[in-house]
């Protein structure tokens, strides 16, 4: 296998593994917008022969309601090449035999629709954005506070994200209060868990270092792809920051400007 | 008058927070064993150290701390009073050190005052009078996410276009909204100050998150370490002696 870096490294591989919110559009109003070149760089990458899957830690919506966002922003995108926390999260609730007090935003509340919420003994707690209220955190912590085990699930671990009029605090944030407030540690279902990567790369067949992530969160997009073995490159759209490019911990594989360049950058590769 | 055993216990730990005050510790006072016979011992070993370091005009200064010291609630503890009125009688400056975030000075000595506690206004020094030394040392202009009843002891203090963040308990404050604002200002540079970072405190209808949590969150959003006013940190004792 060889170790080559980028863009060298996009000859040998076999798929593609994109972040959404940063990477294809910024949200915000209504749907959001649209980066500029990326609808047209996921036509690109669906017309060649390397497979493509969509990867998000988005958590104010069910898939169902933010694929049909997406396609209305004109991206060529469906439900099963999409991969968020929510449907991870409710998998591990059922095999745990696990009830969620859900801190989520109300958009994302039909995809526990399957799950018993009752006599909650472990907490959810998603993007939940005006919902994180001081009232709602509170009942939260009782709830863990009051739990002989608690168990604390956080879809994500992200810091901030960009919204159209600026960056807004993510779940991540919520998390270290929780943690902080009870003195334990939450278990992380979306990137940058491993567990959540693998289950991407199982559905295409293919081995970490045969794919590439690109994203616009440095430690949770890229480094965590880097820590699964794959390749990992950041856009300079979305929440990036200048300070990014020197992180103590993690380094990118590559640094492009957005999407539609890193896409015309591999393409090119691959002639 | 024999003082009574919890008159002995009460000045073992003032005596004691002296010292350990005094030697820059900030071991806790509940380190102080609680055996009726170690407290007599401590005290007597105690007593001698503070009058020798009297005597030497080494103590210029003691730091007395309110709650669970002078007082318990809307009580005095037993023999207080008495203790205090001896201490005004050796020559040190003495001051009354809190933790509160939510009540001003003002409140703070009405409480005592109506204990029988001979103190003044000027004799308190808070956590949030620790925020404010620090915020007028270095000129800061605060959003200050206190509650209502603690902004009385920033009065004076220029809230204009703010440039630094300060963060008492004040679960108004600690909505979305506010919060977002307080993360975009030290993403932009602001200092982001803590009165303290108590993880929960006891309500009437059960426990409720601190300002702990929440400046915990705001480190990690930021990647900034906030500046911890309120005791044990360093800070509040050079505010305090300055």
């Amino acid at each position: 296998m060889a170790a080559t870096g980028w863009p060298g490294c996009a000859k040998s591989l076999k798929g593609v593994i994109l972040d959404m919110c940063g990477v294809l559009y910024d949200s915000g109003e209504g749907d959001g917008v649209a980066i500029h070149g990326s609808v047209e760089a996921v036509k690109k990458l669906k017309a060649s022969d390397l497979q493509l899957r969509f990867c998000t830690n988005e958590t104010q919506a069910s898939r169902e309601t933010f694929v049909a966002k997406l396609q209305r922003l004109g991206f060529d995108i469906s439900v099963s090449e999409v991969f968020s926390p929510a449907p991870a999260a409710v998998a591990v609730l059922k095999d745990r035999c696990l009830r969620p007090h859900l801190l989520v935003y109300d958009g994302l509340l039909p995809e526990f629709d399957s799950v018993d919420k009752t006599n909650p003994n472990c907490v959810v707690i998603g993007d939940a954005t005006e919902n994180f209220s001081y009232q709602n955190l509170n009942e939260a912590f009782r709830v863990l506070i009051g739990l002989e085990k608690p168990v604390l699930f956080s879809l994500g671990q992200g810091r901030y994200y960009k919204e159209t009029d600026g960056l807004k605090l993510d779940v991540g944030v919520y998390m270290k209060a929780l943690e902080y407030a009870c003195d334990l540690k939450a278990e992380v279902i979306g990137k940058p868990s491993p567990t959540f990567f693998q289950s991407v790369l199982s559905d295409m067949g293919l081995q970490p270092h045969e794919a590439l992530m690109i994203g616009d969160d440095l430690v949770n997009d890229v480094g965590g792809a880097q820590h699964c073995g794959m390749k990992g490159v950041q856009v300079r759209t979305g929440k990036y920051r200048p300070s990014d490019e020197k992180h103590p911990t993690v380094t990118a594989d590559g640094t492009v400007d957005n999407l539609a360049q890193a896409v015309d950058m591999i393409l090119n590769q691959r002639h | 008058m024999n003082p009574t055993p919890k008159t002995k216990q009460h000045l073992s730990r003032v005596e004691a927070v002296i010292v350990s005050e005094l030697q820059g510790a900030t071991e806790n006072k509940n380190t102080l064993s609680t055996s009726e016979e170690e407290n007599v011992n401590k005290k007597q070993e105690l007593q001698l150290k503070v009058s020798s370091m009297a005597g030497r005009r080494a103590l210029k200064a003691v730091l007395i701390d309110l709650s669970g010291t002078l007082h318990i609630e809307d009580t005095a503890v037993p023999g207080a009073q008495e203790a205090l009125n001896r201490l005004r009688q050796a020559s040190v400056a003495v001051k009354f050190v809190t933790n509160t975030t939510k009540e001003s000075k003002r409140n703070l000595l009405e409480r005592l005052q109506r204990l029988n506690f001979d103190l003044q206004e000027k004799e308190i020094f808070t956590s949030l009078s620790a925020a404010r030394s620090l915020l007028e040392q270095k000129q800061h202009r605060p959003l200050l996410l206190v509650e209502d009843s603690a902004l009385e002891d920033f009065t004076g203090i220029d809230t204009t276009e703010p440039n630094a963040v300060v963060i008492g308990l004040a679960p108004d404050h600690f909505n979305y909204q506010t919060l977002n604002k307080a993360f975009r200002m030290i993403l932009d540079g602001a200092p982001l100050i803590a009165i303290h970072k108590a993880r929960y405190y006891k309500r009437k209808d059960g426990l409720a998150l601190g300002p702990g949590p929440f400046v915990t969150g705001l480190e990690y959003a930021t990647d900034c370490k906030a500046t911890v006013v309120g005791k044990p940190e360093k800070t509040f004792f050079t505010q305090a002696l300055s």
